[in-house]
């Protein structure tokens, strides 16, 4: 009887709950399939009519697909180029024997925790000696310097956890430790860098400030930094806005949808030791 | 012989990629920050001022308003903490739908915080919908300009930064509380102990160190990961409300130009940010 009362509670409590972390993102949704009048006359409720005219303006006039074809580029090439790094020096702090690997290895981990704010102005200044300003290949290297840090600490602890011995028979069957590498760790490391790179996709798709400051040049832009701009330019068609905010969303919402597993493993995982 | 020392480099040579990488993202900008930060640019030249740029940083009030703010955010991580540990604490007891319940409340943590906090801004505007429907349920009085007053805008901005962040802890203290010896709870059970008994005595003790992991990262979190909140809901105001240090360095750099002065308040931003993250290493290697 008690136990079931309790339950109720918790139920309600749930539920309340659930309500007010999705009703933001009912309102975005909903509102991005309504037109404009209806907006003001009707912002909480379901959309009466129903249109897709919002996302058609989104995408017309603005450039907003150019937006996203950049989102994905910077994407991609910093969540690949950083799993391929930081699965090398993973395997080199779990599996090699070399000096001042424990020192090495403690000065990464705290790297990232570092404000990124901090380092925006030199790093402007080194962009600029590189002759990369205003270009996706200075976004992509500072993306990677960000993530490395916290991918290699999730590689080296999961490869920490392939047992020696296995390394040792491919030895005695005659492989080199770069064969070790590619023919025993990668396959068996798939999982670890899927975690990483799903936790990685996520930040660089959602990251503001390095693009803004990067990327000046309209047609490099990003998604995250175009909608914070289309704010402005767009304040008297709202419903525009939120459709704006619902294609920016559903790249990430698909990849919970389908991996969720692995993404929440490697959040938690990324900033706590097992 | 030659293979031999060859093989003793091949380490080196796989940490290579990212300690140039490291170098040139992280570490020089550092040392470049601090070392500039006793610097001013006089004709393209730099010249050694000393502490200058800090006394001109901290004769600003708005560093004072910064730093006051970064500290009333803190306030938010033992809200954060109790409310995450009380919602995994109902869900650890494995109520109908509780796998449900741990999906949608992590959904938050995943959004973008540009999406987040226009969609917030929206919400939160004077004629928003939030208004809308305190009116509506007949609580005139409560409509207020959530982001607008400066008394509202900072608490606000805070609970919209908790709506963000509050999945991340609920799962991991859920993830933790799983791992309990499940025994524990049936002695206490048998010995007849109270809800709330239980947790004193049993989850709080059992999640000890997760919780103070959660409290130092969250604390790095308010002050080293707000700047987007800020940036996209309120630019600081309205009156400095809401400026943090994070804001304050962007806006002194690429709004006024005052590049030497924003680079001593990073010094102190990374003075700080040194602190919590010295602590955050001691916890880890206890664990560990």
């Amino acid at each position: 009887m008690k136990r079931k009362r309790g339950g109720i509670v918790s139920q309600l409590l749930m539920i309340l709950l659930v309500v007010v972390i999705i009703f933001p993102l009912y309102f975005m949704t909903a509102n991005s399939f309504k037109t404009h009048e209806e907006y003001v006359n009707n912002m909480a409720g379901l959309p009466q009519t129903f249109t897709v005219q919002n996302f058609v303006e989104a995408f017309r006039g603005k450039p907003f697909g150019q937006w996203f074809m950049n989102s994905l580029i910077l994407t991609v090439a910093a969540v690949f180029i950083t799993g391929i790094i930081a699965l090398l020096a993973g395997y080199a702090f779990a599996k090699m024997r070399f000096k001042g690997k424990k020192v090495l290895f403690n000065m990464i981990v705290p790297l990232m925790s570092v404000p990124p704010v901090v380092m925006i102005i030199p790093q402007f200044r080194i962009i600029k000696i590189l002759g990369l300003v205003n270009t996706r290949v200075s976004v992509i290297l500072i993306y990677i310097g960000i993530m490395l840090p916290m991918t290699i600490y999730l590689m080296r602890n999961f490869m920490k956890t392939v047992p020696d011995s296995l390394l040792e028979a491919a030895e005695i069957d005659g492989c080199s430790k770069r064969k070790a590498l590619t023919k025993i760790m990668i396959p068996l490391s798939v999982p670890a860098l899927i975690t990483s790179s799903l936790v990685n996709l996520v930040w660089v798709w959602n990251e503001l400030l390095i693009s803004l400051v990067f990327l000046q040049k309209e047609e490099l832009r990003t998604l995250m930094v175009g909608i914070t701009l289309f704010k402005g330019r767009f304040t008297l068609n709202i419903p525009v806005i939120m459709a704006g905010l619902v294609i920016a969303t559903v790249p990430i919402v698909l990849i919970y949808i389908f991996a969720q597993k692995y993404l929440v493993e490697g959040m938690l995982a990324g900033s706590v030791k097992e | 012989m030659k293979t031999n020392r060859m093989k003793k480099f091949t380490p080196y040579f796989y940490i290579l990629p990212t300690f140039i990488i490291l170098a040139v993202v992280i570490v020089i900008p550092i040392i470049y920050v601090i070392i500039q930060s006793f610097y001013t640019t006089f004709a393209n030249e730099s010249v050694f001022v000393g502490l200058r740029n800090y006394k001109m940083a901290f004769e600003d009030e708005l560093l004072l308003t910064a730093l006051k703010n970064n500290l009333k955010l803190f306030l938010c991580v033992p809200i954060l903490t109790v409310l995450s540990l009380a919602i995994a604490s109902i869900l650890y007891n494995k109520i109908r739908g509780w796998r449900f319940y741990r999906s949608v409340i992590f959904i938050p943590y995943i959004l973008a915080i540009p999406v987040v906090g226009i969609v917030f801004s929206y919400l939160l505007q004077y004629n928003g919908v939030i208004n809308s429907i305190l009116r509506t349920i007949g609580l005139e009085n409560m409509a207020l300009d959530w982001l607008g007053d400066p008394n509202l805008a900072f608490p606000s901005v805070a609970i919209v930064i908790m709506w963000k962040q509050i999945g991340f802890g609920v799962v991991l203290f859920l993830a933790r509380m799983m791992s309990i010896d499940k025994t524990l709870y049936e002695s206490a059970d048998v010995d007849g102990a109270t809800w709330f008994q239980k947790f004193m005595h049993i989850t709080v003790p059992q999640t000890k160190s997760i919780i103070e992991f959660y409290v130092i990262i969250t604390l790095i979190e308010m002050l080293s990961w707000v700047f987007n909140f800020i940036y996209v809901m309120t630019a600081g105001g309205p009156g400095n409300k809401t400026l943090v240090l994070e804001y304050l360095i962007y806006k002194k750099a690429f709004g006024g130009g005052d590049f030497n002065i924003a680079m001593a308040i990073s010094v102190v931003l990374l003075a700080i940010a040194a602190i919590l993250i010295v602590i955050h290493q001691i916890v880890m290697r206890k664990e560990e």
